[in-house]
């Protein structure tokens, strides 16, 4: 019974202790005294106000309040300076004498005030002593000695900031410091903000040896930025250029020079890229070409023609001829303008042949048809044989397309054979009309004039000149020019002998009119594929016109960098500093093109025409 | 079987376990084939005319890939002869394109590109050709040979497929015309006023050769003595169950009267081969003799299946490639009768290709000379560089077929059509084959020499194959051949517009033709 009663009071005397306990151990941990704030107090020729707050329920005695500055670091031995300080319990701020008390909950106002002689960046302490019931209460404070002030040297400040890669928009220190008129230590200086339209950049500083050394954050983008930064009681007016590093715009402008020498050299020397571009093509042209061609062909002798491998030679010869012009040249010079005349026979024939395969793949399609002509020409006059053998040799080698493999050249020249195939052979109907009318003068009759007897033998000498030149063509593209003004003479003199009534000289030695199916199946149809023709014709037109015009766009857009840009553009000065800049841009280039040109010029060119590509 | 040698393969000589299984399914197939034949060659009978498919030919068509040719062609030799246990089986020939890119092919490997089948590779570098092969069969015996020949195409290790190697039904060949009793053939006063009409009276045809084709022989007993003495019949005689020859070559007969007449039938006695392959054989066969052909038949157009257009395309290949070949005398055809399954504003096939004198119907009015496209006459474009380079010749009037006006009575049924007017045609083109045949001057001893001139030149050219054909053929010209080119320019010239009331090239292509 005694131990529970033993038990019982202990736990009532620990239910009731225990409060206290908690109360006391709370009054132990938090701050009697306190200040209303935690920052160090700075001194300056101003005094400054600081509040003391108690916070116990009885009031406090034997308050105490101190303030002094430590000694610098470099003089540990010298003595704290002590800070003057008053105190206001209520009744004013009076010097501190004596002992003071502090009203329980109450609050006292401490008045310090920078001692004479103080240094600046001086710190010390604030001291708050009491006495209470659980014993002596402390407070402290820091206290710091202000710098001193600054003060700019400039009221306006420029800088420039570089920009050393387009994607590199960090920040950093900003050119050159700014100079002060007063000194000052290392220490955070002021902040401020620079704005370019609606981008911001945040500047700060720090002083430095005498000089306030600026920071920027992150630049959005290249531009001017421009604001104020309060440097002690001074404003400054504060502007920040940001622009790329001076070596950029020097390097567009070199490759601006180099692009419009390049773009002269291509108009210059005949389109060398678009030459490149239309023997490249050829091949891929050829092998749809080959296929049109063999629909049509299809079961003919002269299906066995194939375009596309001697054009892949061909165009393959052509890539190779004008590598070697290019290469004639000192390398660097190969992309410029090429002297006047410079190789321009090589030039010209290299051109000719692409034009010669060009075509060549143009009328592929089509050839079918004139071999079909040809052929039907020939199987109407199966006398050719006997008239003109060669010519009909050749006409089955190339209708039967035998000695083949066939190189591009073979082969335009085939194509040349059969379309003039039908006018060759026509030249024997020729021969023989113009043979049966002058065998029906067996012997000249007697009455006749001397000159019309001289008329009848040369016209006979003439028939046989083209029979014979008849007997030994080969090449069909030959026979008409030259066996054909022959027979014209034969028949002019036959068509003045004296007997027109027997044959019909009309027929003789005139074209026969065309006919109308003829003329009309030449008549214009707009289709599809003729629209796409053009514009493909169009695309090989559009290379020097894309020169053209990414030369006009970069004098254009420079121009409207320099000139308008920033400005307000309109009046009278700027029209003719425009018209005075598209003047300048072809003045700067022209020089250089001169002498570009004439750096590689060689010996043999020198007479040539200047027409050049 | 064994009669065929295996073809050389890289694979062990030993016969493998699918040549095992290849065989012993062709002899179950030989042991079928040989049982139910008669069924099965109702049911074929029934089967092909429905579709028009030709009894008795099948073409194979593979490719020209050196290794797969051999494979092929050993394939076909082997099911060939061993389906010759079961009946009457044979190859007719082999038509092979020429070593080329095919252009549907060539566009088709552009299109691709890079994404191209791996398994087209081949066929890229090498360019995928084909060749055509005919078989002709007995009747009845076609599906069975088509196995056999699928199942020889497995053993040679060839894919069923455009890749490999196609068996396709013929088209059937069938004369443009309803069915013709044989009986006797009586001439209308229409028919007589038509040949006054396009002065077909007295038609100079001495000399002149014709040779008419069709799926019969003709009854030499039904036509008129005069006529059938100058018939000679090239073909095997048969039971005639069709009298259309008898007709065709009656009314060609009668037209040119000096003219003698060879008849062709397409129809083996027994083989009954009808297929359009059967008719390209023949009509790419050399004849020396012969000026002019008549072949009133015509075969339906091919489907859009691939195989099918291939099969068509070498079909329209093996008519022009007749143009340039020496001793082919032009063929005539007609452009077909209005019919079911047939448009009447579209040409018939093989009317339709270039390569061929393409004959339409027209109807002579019974007062006065007033005529016209016959209703049931099939008019349209003809392929090439001239589309209305096909003519009309007298053929009655007609709205469809089995729908006609008596023009030509046999055994007393009216007869009128394409065929008809092919026929008749055939005669008065004869006696324009005369007169140009007239205008030929004698050859000469520089002729002779010259040509022999230009045969050295042409040997000592390298691959002049082709060339020499046309020298050959331009000898042919020069000793009086006539050449379909210059028939059909002296079709040309002959035919007459104005004669054709309310004329329109697309009906009445160049007109009607009429000697002058």
């Amino acid at each position: 019974m005694r131990i529970v009663r033993a038990r019982l009071f202990r736990f009532s005397f620990l239910v009731a202790v225990a409060p206290l306990l908690v109360t006391a151990a709370t009054a132990v941990q938090d701050a009697v005294l306190h200040f209303d704030a935690d920052t160090p107090i700075t001194l300056g020729p101003k005094p400054v106000v600081v509040s003391v707050f108690s916070n116990s329920p009885r009031a406090l005695r034997s308050l105490s309040v101190t303030a002094s500055l430590d000694p610098p670091p470099a003089e540990p031995n010298e003595s704290p300076q002590r800070v003057p300080v008053e105190v206001d319990t209520g009744r004013g701020f009076r010097p501190r004498r004596g002992h003071l008390t502090l009203s329980a909950a109450g609050r006292i106002r401490v008045r310090l005030v920078g001692p004479a002689g103080a240094r600046p960046d001086a710190t010390g302490w604030l001291t708050v002593t009491a006495r209470s019931s659980a014993g002596v209460v402390v407070a402290r404070r820091a206290i710091a000695v202000e710098s001193a002030a600054l003060k700019p040297a400039v009221t306006t400040w420029k800088v420039t900031s570089f920009q050393w890669l387009p994607g590199s928009h960090d920040g950093g220190d900003v050119g050159s410091e700014l100079p002060l008129a007063s000194a000052c230590t290392d220490a955070v200086g002021p902040t401020g903000y620079v704005v370019d339209d609606d981008k911001a950049i945040a500047i700060s500083s720090t002083c430095t040896n005498g000089k306030l050394s600026l920071h920027a954050d992150r630049y959005p983008q290249p531009g001017t930025y421009s604001g104020k930064l309060n440097v002690g009681t001074t404003t400054v007016d504060l502007e920040i250029r940001r622009t790329m590093a001076v070596w950029w715009p020097i390097l567009m402008i070199l490759i601006g020079v180099l692009l419009a020498l390049w773009t002269q050299g291509q108009l210059d020397s005949g389109l060398r890229v678009g030459q490149r571009l239309a023997i490249s093509r050829l091949p891929r042209r050829a092998a749809k070409a080959d296929v049109a061609y063999a629909n049509k062909a299809d079961g003919t002798p002269w299906e066995k023609y194939e375009l596309e491998q001697p054009i892949q030679d061909a165009a393959a010869a052509l890539s190779r001829e004008l590598d070697e012009i290019r290469q004639a040249l000192w390398p660097p010079f190969r992309w410029f303008p090429w002297p006047d005349g410079y190789m321009a026979d090589e030039r010209k024939a290299l051109r000719t042949k692409l034009a010669a395969l060009d075509q060549l793949v143009r009328d592929w399609p089509s050839l079918p048809d004139d071999f079909s002509a040809a052929h039907d020409a020939l199987m109407k006059r199966p006398q050719a044989v006997e008239h003109a053998p060669e010519l009909v040799a050749r006409a089955l080698i190339v209708l039967g397309a035998a000695g083949g493999p066939f190189d591009a050249r073979e082969l335009q020249a085939r194509r040349d054979e059969a379309r003039a195939h039908p006018g060759a052979l026509s030249m024997i109907d020729e021969l023989l009309r113009v043979r049966d009318y002058l065998r029906k003068f067996p012997d000249p009759p007697p009455h006749w004039a001397a000159g019309d007897q001289a008329a009848l033998v040369r016209a006979r000498q003439y028939e046989r000149q083209a029979a014979a030149m008849l007997a030994v063509a080969t090449d069909a593209s030959l026979v008409k020019p030259q066996v054909g003004p022959v027979l014209e003479q034969a028949s002019r003199l036959a068509s003045r002998l004296p007997d027109p009534a027997t044959p019909t000289r009309r027929a003789i030695g005139q074209a026969q009119p065309q006919t109308a199916a003829a003329t009309a199946g030449a008549a214009p149809i707009i289709s599809f594929g003729r629209i796409v023709e053009t514009i493909r014709a169009g695309a090989v037109v559009a290379g020097p016109a894309a020169v053209v015009f990414l030369s006009l766009a970069i004098g254009v857009l420079t121009g409207l960098g320099a000139l308008y840009k920033g400005n307000a553009w309109g009046a009278p000065a700027d029209y003719a500093a425009a018209v005075v800049w598209g003047y300048v841009a072809s003045t700067i280039t022209s020089p250089i093109i001169a002498v570009v040109k004439q750096l590689g010029t060689r010996p043999r060119d020198a007479a040539a025409p200047a027409s050049g590509g | 079987m064994s009669s065929v040698a295996p073809p050389a393969s890289p694979k062990a000589p030993e016969r493998d376990l699918r040549e095992r299984a290849a065989d012993f399914l062709f002899a179950a197939l030989v042991w079928y084939g040989k049982r139910g034949r008669r069924l099965r060659a109702w049911l074929s009978n029934r089967r092909q005319a429905k579709l028009g498919l030709a009894r008795g030919e099948l073409i194979v068509a593979f490719t020209n890939d050196e290794d797969a040719r051999g494979r092929a062609l050993a394939a076909i030799a082997l099911a060939v002869d061993g389906m010759k246990r079961v009946g009457k089986v044979r190859r007719i020939a082999v038509r092979r394109t020429e070593q080329r890119r095919m252009p549907k092919h060539d566009e088709k490997t552009r299109r691709w590109g890079a994404e191209l089948p791996q398994e087209h590779e081949p066929f890229v570098r090498r360019g995928l050709t084909r060749s055509y092969a005919g078989v002709s069969t007995e009747t009845g015996l076609e599906s069975v040979v088509r196995l056999a020949i699928r199942l020889t195409t497995w053993r040679y290790r060839l894919p069923n497929s455009r890749r490999g190697l196609v068996v396709m039904h013929s088209p059937l060949v069938v004369p443009a015309h309803a069915p013709v009793p044989v009986g006797k053939i009586v001439f209308s006063p229409g028919y007589a006023a038509a040949k006054a009409l396009v002065g077909a009276n007295n038609v100079d045809s001495r000399g002149v050769t014709i040779m008419v084709i069709d799926n019969d022989p003709p009854d030499l007993g039904q036509l008129d003595p005069t006529v059938a003495a100058r018939v000679t019949i090239r073909s095997p005689y048969g039971p005639i169950v069709n009298g259309h020859s008898t007709l065709m070559t009656a009314i060609v007969g009668d037209i040119a009267r000096d003219a003698q007449i060879v008849a062709v039938a397409l129809s083996e006695p027994g083989a009954e081969t009808e297929g359009a392959f059967t008719l390209i054989d023949v009509l790419n066969e050399d004849e020396d003799g012969v000026d002019l052909i008549v072949a009133s038949l015509a075969f339906p157009d091919g489907t859009e299946k691939r195989a099918e257009r291939g099969r068509d395309r070498s079909f329209v290949r093996a008519f022009t490639e007749r143009r340039y070949l020496p001793r082919r005398p032009p063929a005539l055809f007609p452009t077909g009768n209005l019919d079911k399954d047939v448009s009447v504003d579209r040409l018939g096939v093989p009317a339709r290709f270039e390569a061929t004198i393409s004959i339409g119907s027209a109807a002579v009015g019974a007062h006065g000379q007033v005529v016209r496209r016959s209703e049931g006459s099939r008019y349209g474009e003809k392929e090439g560089k001239a589309p209305s380079a096909w003519w009309l010749a007298p053929g009655g009037a007609f709205r469809r077929v089995g729908d006609v006006d008596p023009f030509v009575t046999v055994d007393g049924v009216a007869n009128a059509g394409t065929s008809i007017a092919n026929a008749f045609a055939g005669g008065l083109l004869a006696g324009i084959v005369r007169r140009l045949r007239q205008q030929v001057s004698a050859p000469t001893p520089t002729l002779q020499a010259n040509v022999q001139r230009i045969e050295g030149t042409l040997a000592n050219t390298a691959s002049s194959d082709q060339s020499q054909v046309m020298l050959d053929k331009l000898g042919t010209v020069h000793a009086g051949t006539v050449t379909f080119d210059r028939l059909a320019g002296e079709c040309a010239r002959l035919a007459r517009r104005d004669m054709v009331d309310g004329y329109v090239s697309l009906e009445h292509g160049g007109g009607l033709l009429r000697l002058e």
